[in-house]
């Protein structure tokens, strides 16, 4: 019973991550992806990149908190649709946005440093998904959990790519700021939540025999 | 849509947009090749932008086709209501536009302030379909419906002291959403050097495709710069000043680097854009096309990139 509902949940997760790319080829078949199509879905393939991304990252330590194991299953699936988006975003940049002309992206990387972040990450989570094949994971043995651990660098690359792209001055607090220091914020707390201590005093089977103790202690 | 009254008649109100755009081919060719979009012209800069060092390839015409109505009035950058393009027409559609009046005043003669009839009676209005330019990389040619901002400015006879003209958009925060929020500084403001203002391209608006223009694309008034990105041109003016010294500008204030003040159209800046309608990038031209009858006002000025 339990396992069924495990699966349920697990479907229900590749709905939720294929949504948003059913979204954009719906809209943009049925024209209302607003009258500059390319540069609307570049960017929507960007924000849905880097929400997936934050979100995969709360896998953990929902997992640590709850105890419950399926998080584990979902965390694949977020990471690698993160990545999904993410080439989308890159891919709609060069090709229907730039035509790959090549000279121009160059131009416009000069005047948007940020891009080369951007880029950065993509390369990250390039890896990320193809060392998350069951034969690589396998060969990599110890050493694969330390290549997933630059999901975070690739995760802080992104907030700070988006920070970077939207119109505000992240300094002077003007402009479109809410939103990427929102994601910045998230994704502290995340990274707060994989401090060692920090991640033992959260976990559940560490709580449990904690307040265990605690209730013999008062007995 | 909620508007001025007027009793000028539209030729639009009579003759549907379709048709009316018929008629108004040659209007659009002789609008666009008089307002200095001789495209040949401009080729070779763009050759050169794109490929340096290298013989300028040969150019394809690239033609500038009136954008349609309904894409000029669902893809507006009009951050007082909200930064979602496509979802100002919604939020704007019950701005209250009427009565509206625009105060000329600062280092002139006669200050005056003007209710949008006053404006509308003195000053006829002409058609001028211009290209427009917007940062972001997208580009419409829209028939504006306006008159020279010289005009007005003549009417209030500025005097030797005034070298730039500071424009003022309207404070509304009870229908404009975002102006309730701290994160910009309103209201949104803009600024011409003497000579721009008084360069005959540059226009206050009233209208668009023969029709009183929308809330959302400015109404009831507003500028029109068609050398300059997009957010140099303000909408819903409600006050133009004479002054001395360079003016604050709203995106300037907010980032400095890459909202320069004069912000002409430049390959340098980027070399491509997207006309909205179409389906690849086109090569962006120096001025916006309008280097023939601007690129004198800065004739030995180092602009330098950024401004």
């Amino acid at each position: 019973m339990k396992l069924k509902l495990n699966t349920w949940l697990v479907v229900f997760c590749y709905l939720a991550v294929a949504a948003p790319l059913v979204y954009l080829v719906i809209t943009f078949f049925t024209h209302n992806l607003t009258v500059n199509p390319v540069l609307t879905a570049e960017q929507r393939s960007g924000d849905y990149a880097v929400t997936l991304l934050l979100v995969s990252l709360t896998c953990t330590p929902l997992f640590l908190i709850t105890g419950v194991p399926v998080f584990f299953r979902f965390r694949p699936i977020l990471g690698l649709s993160a990545f999904f988006y993410a080439f989308l975003h890159f891919m709609l940049f060069i090709w229907p946005d730039y035509g790959f002309d090549f000279p121009q992206i160059f131009l416009t990387i000069s005047r948007k440093p940020y891009i080369i972040i951007g880029l950065g990450v993509l390369v990250i989570l390039l890896i990320l998904a193809v060392t998350s094949l069951k034969k690589i994971r396998i060969g990599l043995k110890k050493n694969w959990k330390t290549v997933q651990r630059f999901v975070y660098l690739a995760a802080v690359g992104a907030v700070i790519h988006y920070g970077l792209a939207v119109k505000g001055n992240l300094l002077t607090l003007r402009g479109n700021v809410l939103l990427p220091y929102t994601y910045a914020g998230v994704l502290v707390v995340l990274l707060i939540l994989r401090i060692p201590p920090i991640e033992k005093a959260i976990s559940f089977g560490k709580r449990r025999r904690a307040s265990r103790k605690e209730n013999q202690d008062m007995v | 849509m909620k508007s001025f009254a007027s009793n000028k008649i539209y030729s639009s109100e009579i003759t549907p947009e379709p048709i009316y755009r018929s008629r108004r081919e040659f209007i659009k060719l002789t609008g666009l090749v008089t307002a200095g979009g001789i495209l040949s012209a401009c080729a070779p800069s763009v050759g050169q932008t794109t490929t340096p060092g290298t013989p300028a390839p040969t150019q394809t015409p690239y033609p500038d086709t009136l954008t349609p109505l309904d894409s000029i009035t669902h893809y507006n950058n009009y951050y007082e209501f909200t930064i979602s393009k496509s979802g100002v027409a919604d939020l704007a559609k019950n701005f209250t536009t009427s009565p509206w009046d625009v105060q000329v005043s600062g280092l002139c003669n006669n200050p005056q302030t003007f209710s949008m009839e006053q404006i509308l009676a003195m000053f006829p209005s002409q058609e001028r379909v211009y290209r427009m330019r917007c940062v972001e990389d997208w580009s419409m040619v829209i028939p504006w419906d306006g008159f020279p901002l010289s005009q007005i400015l003549n009417e209030v006879q500025p005097t030797s002291d005034a070298k730039y003209v500071k424009f003022t958009g309207t404070l509304d925060p009870a229908e404009m959403p975002s102006q309730q929020t701290y994160y910009y500084p309103w209201p949104y403001l803009e600024g011409l050097w003497m000579d721009e203002a008084m360069h005959d391209l540059t226009i206050l608006a009233t209208g668009l495709y023969g029709q009183p223009l929308e809330p959302q694309c400015g109404a009831p008034i507003r500028v029109v710069v068609p050398w300059k990105y997009g957010y140099k041109s303000i909408k819903a003016l409600k006050k133009i000043e004479l002054v001395a010294n360079q003016p604050d500008t709203f995106w300037n204030t907010l980032n400095p680097s890459y909202y320069g003040f004069y912000s002409n159209v430049s390959p340098r800046l980027d070399a491509t854009e997207q006309r909205i309608g179409e389906s690849f990038r086109r090569p962006t031209l120096d001025f916006n096309g309008y280097a023939d009858q601007v690129a004198s006002l800065y004739a030995g000025m180092d602009l330098g990139i950024n401004s």
